[in-house]
């Protein structure tokens, strides 16, 4: 039948259309039912967790496939998530005519996904730089547009200034939420594995090598950051309209740097890893709750032991259920 | 040589170029044809890479003309000129070390797009269909150089051979009409050479490719290459069969100096 | 026109807080072609070492030779941290790739500011008047005084001393040596570990004195205060061409000025956005900045 897993990754013939979507009818069907049984069984703290994981995931994934599959480190993403909430919560919360429509699941749907667009095409514009540029002024010139971009929003009074966009409608829950983490994987890891995700690895390996193999390594860079930052917009649609309310400073540079930390932890260019990764980062500081003040101490201390330690992550760059990883675990980083 | 009578593949006119006032390639002309197996040669630092940077448009010549079956090439960007129908290897071999083998020669299959984003992400019938249909050209064209045995290998954890044999199914699967080897044979010790000059001759055979092989091996060279151009400082200064070239004061003058200096 | 002076002073005194902390960036960057982010928090950490040292001064006010404890004592305590960083965060990675190297150093930053949070607190606090600030020239609209002439002659003084440091000794000559090779360096018998060691030391010890100098002219300081000096000094680097002294200087005196007069002429609100517009513009249209010098990857 259609077990998930060739749903998603496809074995050898491949699944037919009507399998593959009959199993996906089935996926919504139990998200639907979890979602049922976590809102009900589950308290409200842990829940909160639990989703917040869930949008940590889709940023986590959303930017492997810059930082580790492209091979382009990019440490503005904090940025584009403010884009997506932004422009949704601004759709579904100021923009008054269309008050109704944007009241309803299907409303929010459209806002999330308009904020990602936005956010993809401020993705656009960040990549266009990451074409003349590499490693360390790549990471800088990111940071620069992720704090205009926070600095922008500071400065539009429409959408509350530094105070803040408070309102927001309450419609995103665990179900959206995990939806969109199960489509996010679903579409970067079929991404990944095709003949346009193999282009987008040799950047990452070998950028001149690419281009004298017929890669046009402009062109996937950019397709790279879009695909990346319209996630990370959904996701800042997601988390908007969780919270209830946003302020420019929930997007500074400390979120840019725990997604960053997500992907690096998880292991770059590894999707499962960029789950796991997101996880931890997401859970660690709840965990670490009693040791507040230590919190972030802990944090970035990790970080740094991590590259000292284990410098490719957890699963370095591959899938949990890829075998080799496990002897992956025992070799020591080549010099 | 019957090469006059057959078809002019690749053509370079006057090709020149220097970096900060120092002239690397100056005035150098070529005309490769069809399914010919070319040799250059020239001391350390004569330009030959830079010539084929030159070719594959990592570089921009200073003045000159170069076309590939009456198709401009100056001024087009690498991975155009490579769509062309122009391949190459690199002496510092530059594969991508963190996939497998069979993905590397995948990779070079992307730039006449199989299928589109809607195939990959709806994963169609198309999409498998022409996976299938890649994976086995490239497992064929691994098998021409010797490769089939492990496809699933990393890249990086070939031996240093094996990695220069990938290096060149990675450069035949963008599907050339001239192919450039840089040093094909560099670090090989004298049974693989013999083995690969096999291979290269091969290829040219099977996929009726034009072949310009730069390497320091005159074995190698004046084993498998009917025509070879000599190039020092920049400047082609022999051009012959390689019983010419042997022969040639030039060429002598130039990898051992004259004689009284 | 006595305005326009006023704003040049004040940028110039600006300028060269940035252009020092911009050194330490650029002399980093030369040796071992990686951003130092946590240079910002050796900055913000050379603050707090002035504070504590003019704490044990009793008083801790009036004479000069307290400012040169004061001086001394943060430049000592960078000079510390800076070393302590390199050998346990940076030394080990000296091999790996750059990426992770740049993840080190953000994490690195991060930690510093987080451990300063908890160590100092997180609230502001004031950086004693070491010498008492009094106007050394007072006309109506333009006043000059004796901290600014203060941070502008020691500023110029110790570039110059670096300078001569990198110029005419045997120390600089092999800082060069590895900046410029340091494989080859290597091979010539130059102590590479040691001379990448030297030279956190001096960015530390010069980033330990701008931070007095920077306490002396705006007296808060608090944790996170490394970050906005450290990226406007990086964008100073980077403009100047990342990799050259002169570079970073002069980057460092114009960034100041830049400010000084957009925040004067234009708006105080674009103070911070300023220097990221600059990088960007910068990097989209001349990444080498004015005096450096990308290196082509061979093919």
């Amino acid at each position: 039948m259609a077990d998930t897993h060739s749903l998603f990754f496809g074995d050898q013939d491949g699944l037919k259309t009507p399998w593959q979507i009959l199993g996906f009818a089935l996926l919504v069907l139990l998200l639907m039912g979890a979602s049922a049984l976590i809102e009900n069984n589950v308290n409200p703290y842990v829940q909160r967790i639990i989703v917040n994981c869930g949008i940590g995931i889709i940023l986590g994934l959303s930017l492997n496939l810059v930082n580790g599959c492209a091979g382009q480190f990019s440490l503005g993403h904090a940025g584009f998530m403010a884009v997506g909430a932004y422009v949704s919560a601004y759709l579904t919360t100021v923009l008054m005519p269309f008050g109704a429509f944007f009241q309803s699941d299907l409303g929010v749907g459209t806002a999330v996904v308009a904020g990602g667009l936005a956010a993809g095409l401020s993705g656009y514009v960040v990549g266009l730089p990451s074409l003349r540029l590499r490693g360390d002024y790549l990471a800088i010139v990111t940071l620069g547009f992720g704090e205009i971009i926070r600095i922008v929003f500071l400065n539009i009074s429409a959408v509350g200034g530094p105070r803040g966009l408070p309102g927001i409608p309450l419609a995103s829950n665990f179900f959206w939420v995990y939806l969109w983490a199960i489509v996010t994987f679903a579409i970067i890891y079929r991404l990944i594995h095709s003949s346009a995700g193999r282009a987008i690895l040799s950047i990452r390996e070998d950028e001149i090598s690419s281009q004298s193999m017929g890669v046009d390594v402009s062109h996937y860079k950019v397709v790279a950051f879009v695909i990346s930052a319209f996630f990370a917009g959904v996701a800042g649609g997601l988390f908007a309209h969780y919270q209830g309310f946003i302020d420019p400073n929930t997007f500074n540079f400390n979120r840019s740097v725990e997604v960053v930390i997500m992907v690096v932890i998880g292991g770059m260019g590894s999707l499962s890893g960029a789950v796991i990764g997101a996880v931890l980062v997401t859970m660690l500081p709840e965990l670490l709750r009693f040791f507040a003040e230590y919190r972030m101490v802990i944090f970035s201390g990790l970080l740094v032991l991590v590259m000292l330690l284990r410098p490719m992550g957890i699963f370095g760059r591959h899938e949990i259920w890829e075998a080799s990883w496990f002897a992956n675990l025992k070799r020591k980083p080549k010099p | 040589m019957s090469a006059s009578s057959a078809k002019e593949v690749l053509k370079l006119n006057d090709v020149s170029v220097s970096f900060g006032g120092l002239k690397a390639v100056s005035q150098f002309g070529i005309s490769l044809h069809e399914s010919e197996l070319c040799g250059l040669i020239g001391p350390n630092g004569a330009g030959k890479t830079t010539v084929f940077n030159l070719i594959t448009g990592v570089y921009l010549p200073d003045s000159g003309t170069m076309d590939l079956d009456g198709q401009n090439l100056c001024g087009l960007p690498p991975h155009e000129i490579t769509k062309a129908g122009i391949a190459r290897t690199f002496q510092n071999i530059r594969l991508y070390k963190e996939l497998t083998v069979l993905e590397n020669v995948l990779v070079s299959y992307h730039m006449r797009k199989p299928y589109g984003y809607v195939d990959a992400l709806l994963r169609t019938r198309q999409y498998y269909a022409k996976e299938h249909e890649l994976k086995e050209h490239a497992l064929r064209l691994l098998s021409v150089v010797g490769l089939k045995n492990n496809p699933d290998d990393f890249a990086g954890s070939l031996s240093y051979g094996d990695q220069r044999r990938l290096e060149i199914a990675r450069a035949l699967a963008t599907s050339p009409k001239v192919l450039l080897l840089d040093e094909p044979g560099a670090g090989l010790n004298s049974g693989e050479k013999v083995e690969l000059m096999k291979v290269v001759s091969k290829i040219r055979d099977q996929f009726k490719v034009t072949i310009l092989v730069i390497e320091h091996d005159m074995k190698f060279v004046m084993g498998i290459c009917e025509r070879i151009l000599v190039l020092d400082h920049g400047e082609l200064i022999a051009e012959g069969t390689p019983k010419q070239i042997q022969s040639n004061p030039k060429v002598i003058e130039a990898y051992l100096g004259v004689a009284d200096a | 026109m006595q305005a326009l002076i006023q704003n040049l002073v004040n940028g110039l005194a600006q300028g060269s807080v940035y252009a020092l902390v911009a050194l330490g960036y650029t002399m980093v960057y030369g040796v071992l072609q990686f951003i130092n982010f946590a240079h910002a928090e050796i900055f913000m950490l050379g603050a707090f070492g002035g504070i504590f040292v003019a704490g044990w001064l009793t008083n801790g006010e009036g004479s000069f030779l307290s400012l040169v404890l004061v001086t001394f004592g943060a430049m000592a305590f960078c000079t510390g941290v800076g070393l302590a960083v390199e050998r346990i965060a940076y030394r080990p990675l000296r091999h790996a790739p750059r990426l992770n190297v740049l993840i080190t150093a953000i994490g690195v930053s991060l930690l510093l500011q987080n451990l300063g949070i908890l160590v100092f607190g997180a609230d502001p606090r004031v950086f004693p008047a070491v010498i008492p600030t009094h106007a050394l020239f007072d006309s109506q609209n333009l006043v000059i005084t004796n901290i600014q002439v203060l941070v502008i002659g020691t500023s110029a003084a110790l570039m110059l001393g670096l300078h001569w440091l990198v110029r005419h000794t045997k120390l600089g000559m092999a800082m060069r040596a590895v900046s410029f090779d340091i494989e080859t360096a290597s091979l010539m018998g130059i102590p590479i570990d040691r001379i990448i060691a030297f030279t956190f030391a001096i960015g530390s010890a010069l980033a330990g004195c701008a931070a007095v100098l920077y306490g002396l002219t705006y007296p808060k300081v608090d944790p996170l205060m490394g970050v906005i000096i450290g990226l406007k000094a990086f964008v100073a680097a980077v403009f100047g061409g990342i990799g050259s002294f002169v570079g970073a200087a002069l980057g460092g005196l114009l960034m100041g000025l830049a400010e000084t007069l957009v925040v004067y002429y234009v708006s105080s609100s674009f103070r911070d956005a300023l220097a990221f517009g600059l990088l960007i513009v910068i990097l989209l249209v001349k990444p080498t900045g004015l005096f450096g010098s990308m290196a082509k990857e061979k093919v």
